[in-house]
């Protein structure tokens, strides 16, 4: 197909990159506080979910170690340690809250305020007043948490009585959330043209935004509700004590979707980035898009299996409570099996990034795999569901698949953010090594533990689940590790990366609305009326033809590239940083592997 | 192989996958007793299905932070004691918050091959049933006891006492005439009730 001309309007002029630098310390301290650019409130975002993953991760090896060192079925005595059994639960309840509000939430905002605006070429902040108010009420939400003395986790089981510093918590921090999310889709939707499209990565973006938007205002109508009744601490009677499963459908029935957040905010660079290391259009872009509505409904029924125990008939039980969790599955491995036929037989390059976008994708099946068998009954399903099985089942989603997918996209566009080329790809599969397989053993001990029957949340055991408490803790050690050699190698990057030329719009970008556009034209959908971006991107790629008969090539010597990092590490600190040293690195076969 | 055709088959395969699932656990799902699977559980409501007998009937009360059997041993009403082979509806509720009444049967009481249990919510009677099986060796061994822990997190207090340590013990003996004057002996003579009837 020959080249057409892209019906758009060029890119931007001027615009936010054109706004000038902070260059003094009280100019830099106010771009934090108030970033006019997107590109420095997305880096603003990512610096904070670090900040919260080392938070939560930390509150996380405690419990593990404690844990991991316990003995005749006892932790050991709490008092030893300096703290009081409420203390354990309440640190149980601060890894979960701030892992999964600040580390997923913070971090996929953090991709997705970058994302958008790339993608589309308007290279705007639309709401910036809305968008830094909501960070920092999550910022101070999530510290109100962390103080708020409350051991009960985010289950809210009224009417257990958690203080009323933890419901005024959370509603700081959901509010904050949701200014969040609302500018997320002003930057969706600014100055959008009539004959604009969403591209994939930015119609996961949206979808997700308007299911979770939904959602977050049922959270907060639950959290209001809590707060003026009685159990709220405020003593207001206004509506009285909420009843209890009237309560849980109300936090819970649109609130379950939430889990789902990060990982959706994500979801289309995922099959952006697939398309792009294989070389190829995605198989089917337009069942993806279907797959966009489906998930955008299904999530809103993941809620339903906790309503096995509520007094509703038992045949509307049997139908709609349990296939309506089990069936989101059927999108998600559609999606999965997209990605892998295209993925196929490709010959990608396997950098850490794409390590961790395909072991995402075997954790989210492994893990959704596993949560199956909760589904079909009641009797199932609430034995299962309050074991250790379900630690292992949540930590599959949002620790390897999440998380996972966070890190493949983040060592893709982090280095762009800072300008600078990744400093070390032996510290970013130093990370996924440490990553997947330390989570990994937590993941299976659980598993373990749980099909066993060790209920979660406890302080006292028999002793054969110690040896799984062990390995969960050596998991957790290193998947913790792994997270250090991350953070040190994002330092490292900004410090002491190459500088790569201030690009005016990522290759990336170029390349999946081409590959994109080029699965429509594949399938017939491609309609020339329609743009998905302001930047001028090719059309009407032709696929590599493949030949009649393969000829067996000649082997070809691999090229060894050293790439120290403690040799790096040396040189970069080797002041003065002499004439040698610079030379040095030009020739060094390991760093121009990495200019390439 | 279109496209289309390749991915409407698998979804096809996907969906048909999902209701097998259901399916096969269907009978399983179900608040009667099921002598294949042994068990049976729900959600006390107008239209529970008639109960078969014979069942031994046990109340269960969870409360914070303890469970009390009625009827129980005596002078220890976190443990009761029941015959073997014949299924035990425990007719489950709660006091204050949402405790679940879940036997452990691993480890030591590895007996069952599987755990069972209930959610205890206030306002609703759930209930589970379950037919106790131990092998002539549990007995022996006395190991035909069962460990039931509060599974849904219902607290602690700062002094070590709460949901951690919230459990209770049941007695198994056999169904016979040795069994029966143990299980009376124990309990004082206030033994469940067995139900010949239908409960409905």
């Amino acid at each position: 197909m020959a080249q057409e001309p892209v019906p758009n309007n060029g890119p931007p002029e001027g615009g936010p990159d054109s706004h000038p630098q902070p260059t003094t310390i009280e100019g830099i301290l106010w771009d934090i506080l108030y970033s006019k650019n997107y590109k420095h409130f997305s880096l603003k975002l990512f610096c904070f979910g670090m900040i919260w993953l080392f938070v939560a991760g930390s509150f996380g090896l405690v419990l593990r170690t404690q844990a991991g060192f316990s003995f005749e079925g006892n932790l050991l005595p709490l008092e030893q340690l300096g703290y009081t059994t409420i203390a354990y639960f309440q640190m149980m309840t601060y890894h979960a809250v701030v892992m999964f509000f600040g580390t997923i939430f913070t971090t996929g905002f953090s991709i997705a305020f970058y994302a958008v605006p790339t993608i589309r070429g308007t290279k705007k902040f639309a709401v910036p007043q809305l968008a830094n108010t909501g960070h920092w009420l999550v910022v101070a939400g999530l510290l109100m948490v962390m103080g708020s003395n409350s051991q009960y986790m985010f289950t809210f089981l009224v009417p257990l009585k958690a203080p009323s510093s933890f419901y005024v918590a959370e509603l700081v921090q959901f509010i904050g959330d949701e200014l969040l999310i609302i500018s997320l889709l002003a930057q969706a939707y600014v100055d959008k043209h009539p004959n604009e499209k969403f591209s994939l990565p930015v119609s996961f973006i949206v979808m997700d935004c308007v299911a979770m938007g939904i959602g977050i205002i049922t959270i907060l109508s639950a959290i209001v509700w809590l707060i003026l009744s009685p159990l709220g601490g405020f003593n207001i009677d206004v509506f009285a004590i909420p009843n209890v499963e009237v309560f849980r459908a109300a936090f819970w029935f649109e609130s379950h979707p939430l889990v789902y957040f990060g990982a959706f905010l994500v979801g289309g660079l995922t099959v952006w980035f697939v398309m792009i290391y294989s070389k190829r259009p995605i198989y089917s872009e337009r069942m993806i898009r279907y797959i966009i509505a489906i998930l955008f409904v299904l999530t809103m029924s993941v809620y339903v299996h906790h309503m096995a125990t509520d007094p509703i008939p038992i045949w509307i039980r049997d139908v709609f409570a349990q296939v309506a969790t089990e069936i989101i599955a059927v999108p998600f491995v559609l999606l999965w099996t997209i990605c892998l036929i295209t993925l196929k037989y490709s010959k990608p390059r396997w950098d850490a990034s794409l390590l961790f976008l395909v072991a995402a994708i075997a954790g989210n099946i492994v893990g959704g795999a596993t949560a199956e068998p909760l589904q079909p009954s009641p009797a199932t399903d609430f034995t299962i569901h309050n074991t250790m099985w379900i630690a292992g089942h949540i930590h599959f989603m949002m620790a390897t698949f999440t998380l996972g997918s966070f890190f493949a996209v983040l060592y893709y566009i982090a280095p762009e953010l800072l300008q600078r080329r990744l400093y070390s790809q032996g510290l970013a599969k130093f990370h996924f090594i440490g990553w997947t397989v330390g989570m990994g053993a937590l993941e299976a001990a659980f598993k373990v533990q749980g099909a066993e029957g060790l209920v979660r949340r406890e302080l006292v055991w028999f002793s054969i689940y110690e040896p799984w408490f062990q390995m969960a803790m050596i998991g957790a050690w290193l998947a913790g590790l792994s997270v250090v050699a991350f953070a040190t190698n994002m330092l490292m990057t900004w410090r002491f990366g190459d500088p790569i030329a201030p690009g005016v719009v990522p290759k990336w970008v170029i390349a999946g609305l081409a590959l994109e556009e080029q699965s429509r034209i594949n399938e017939g959908t491609y309609n020339s009326k329609y743009t998905y971006s302001r930047w001028p991107y090719p059309v009407g790629l032709q696929p590599l033809a493949e030949p009649e008969t393969v000829e067996p090539r000649e082997p070809i010597a691999p090229v060894i590239a050293r790439q120290s990092v403690l040799d790096k590490v040396k040189r970069q600190f080797s002041f003065p940083r002499s004439r040698k040293n610079i030379d040095g690195a030009e020739n060094d076969p390991g760093r121009a592997d990495l200019r390439q | 192989m279109k496209r289309r055709t390749v991915l409407l088959a698998w979804t096809i395969v996907l969906f048909v996958a999902v209701l097998v699932l259901e399916v096969v656990y269907t009978p399983y799902d179900n608040s009667g007793y099921i002598q294949a699977n042994n068990v049976g559980e729900g959600v006390a409501q107008a239209d529970r299905p008639p109960i078969e007998g014979p069942y031994q009937v046990v109340f269960v009360t969870c409360e914070q932070w303890q469970f009390t059997f009625y009827p129980h041993v005596a002078g220890a009403p976190t443990a009761t004691v029941v015959q073997a082979n014949i299924p035990v509806l425990f007719i489950v509720r709660s006091a204050d918050v949402t405790h679940g009444f879940y036997v452990n049967t691993a480890g030591a009481f590895a007996t069952q091959g599987f755990q069972f249990g209930a959610m205890a919510v206030p306002g609703y009677i759930d209930y589970v049933v379950w037919n106790f099986q131990p092998t002539a060796a549990a007995y022996t061994s006395g190991e035909s006891l069962y460990h039931v822990q509060c599974s849904e997190y219902c607290g602690v207090t700062a002094s070590g006492l709460g949901h951690p340590w919230m459990d209770a013990i049941i007695f198994v003996v056999p169904n016979n005439s040795t069994g029966t004057t143990m299980q009376s002996t124990q309990m004082d003579g206030n033994v469940p009730p067995i139900l010949n009837g239908t409960l409905t």
